[in-house]
């Protein structure tokens, strides 16, 4: 069974008011005012803003994707190169490059020199270059 | 002769499937203020509002190929917003003022005069607009889905998860309840 007040609601909602009853008079005010819209302001750019998100997203979504693929690749590439490794018995051999291992002295002079023009070229090669 | 909402809705939905983003835009558009409704009845901090408003479309995008069109698209929308909003209040643990609480609630909110200087110069509109925002989170959140949004009991009860009966109910109090404040406020106004 429904109490005054639920019928009185109902009554509202259907338009019959009666402005000398408080009661009444409250809920009509209510009524008018409920159906107001609450204060919600999004800003011009809204749906810019949700479209850059997504574009965004996506692309880092598909860098994930690369980088996923990337993996399985590396991870492929030494499987293979394991499993032809034991199956074909290979040892690596230097052939022709075993006579360095006899200079080992001058080896590590050249990557020293190379590396001192290297660094030589990067303090210099700035100031000249610059237009 | 125009198509019914729910082919539109499915024209719309395939565009963007395809990838148009401006089908994405269009469908934004025409939910905008139906999320920020949601929104904002549920979240206070005006702040986090646009974000959350934000994050919604962003589910509904990764979401959308799931639709399966067993509702309308704005009430799939509506429980996607109310889902999140809700869901950051919990994480932000801000109290619900649950039903346990109603009786202690009542009578805490009409003789509640905190915000009464405050609306001194205020008609009675914006008194009523202020004291919607006092209610609990589900009150408000069902007062605009039906009042705002023009939402039925049973779209209201699919978007909450709340059974009709508990739409209806709360609805009920929250009329009452702002009636009761309304009421005070007429009373004393007839006092002066």
């Amino acid at each position: 069974m429904k109490t005054p007040d639920e019928k009185l609601q109902e009554s509202i909602e259907q338009g019959r008011f009666d402005s000398s009853d408080l009661d009444s008079h409250a809920y009509q005010i209510v009524f008018e005012a409920i159906k107001k819209e609450p204060n919600t302001h999004l800003s011009p750019q809204f749906s810019d803003k949700i479209l850059s998100r997504i574009i965004k997203a996506e692309e880092k979504r598909a860098f994930q994707k690369d980088l996923m693929w990337l993996g399985i690749g590396v991870l492929v590439l030494i499987v293979t190169a394991i499993i032809t490794i034991v199956l074909t018995g290979f040892k690596l051999n230097a052939g022709a490059f075993k006579f360095v291992g006899n200079y080992g002295g001058l080896l590590v002079f050249a990557v020293l020199l190379i590396g001192f023009y290297q660094w030589v070229e990067r303090k210099i090669l700035p100031r000249h270059s610059a237009v | 002769m125009s198509n019914s909402p729910m082919v539109e809705d499915e024209a719309l939905i395939s565009k963007v499937l395809e990838g148009d983003t401006e089908s994405f835009r269009q469908l934004i558009k025409q939910h905008e203020r139906l999320v920020a409704h949601m929104v904002s009845r549920i979240v206070r901090n005006s702040e986090d509002r646009e974000e959350l408003c934000q994050d919604v479309f962003l589910k509904v995008y990764d979401k959308l190929k799931e639709f399966n069109f067993k509702s309308k698209l704005s009430t799939w929308i509506a429980t996607i917003a109310y889902r999140h909003a809700i869901n950051h209040i919990r994480k932000k643990q801000i109290s619900f003022n649950e039903q346990s609480e109603w009786e202690d609630f009542k009578e805490q909110f009409i003789a509640n005069e905190n915000l009464e200087e405050e609306l001194a110069d205020k008609d009675l509109e914006e008194h009523v607009m202020v004291y919607i925002n006092q209610l609990p989170v589900h009150y408000r959140s069902v007062l605009t889905m039906y009042h705002v949004d023009g939402m039925s009991y049973q779209e209201i009860g699919k978007i909450t998860g709340m059974p009709e009966g508990t739409v209806k109910n709360y609805l009920f109090r929250a009329r009452n309840l702002l009636k009761e404040k309304i009421k005070k406020y007429l009373g004393k106004e007839e006092l002066r």
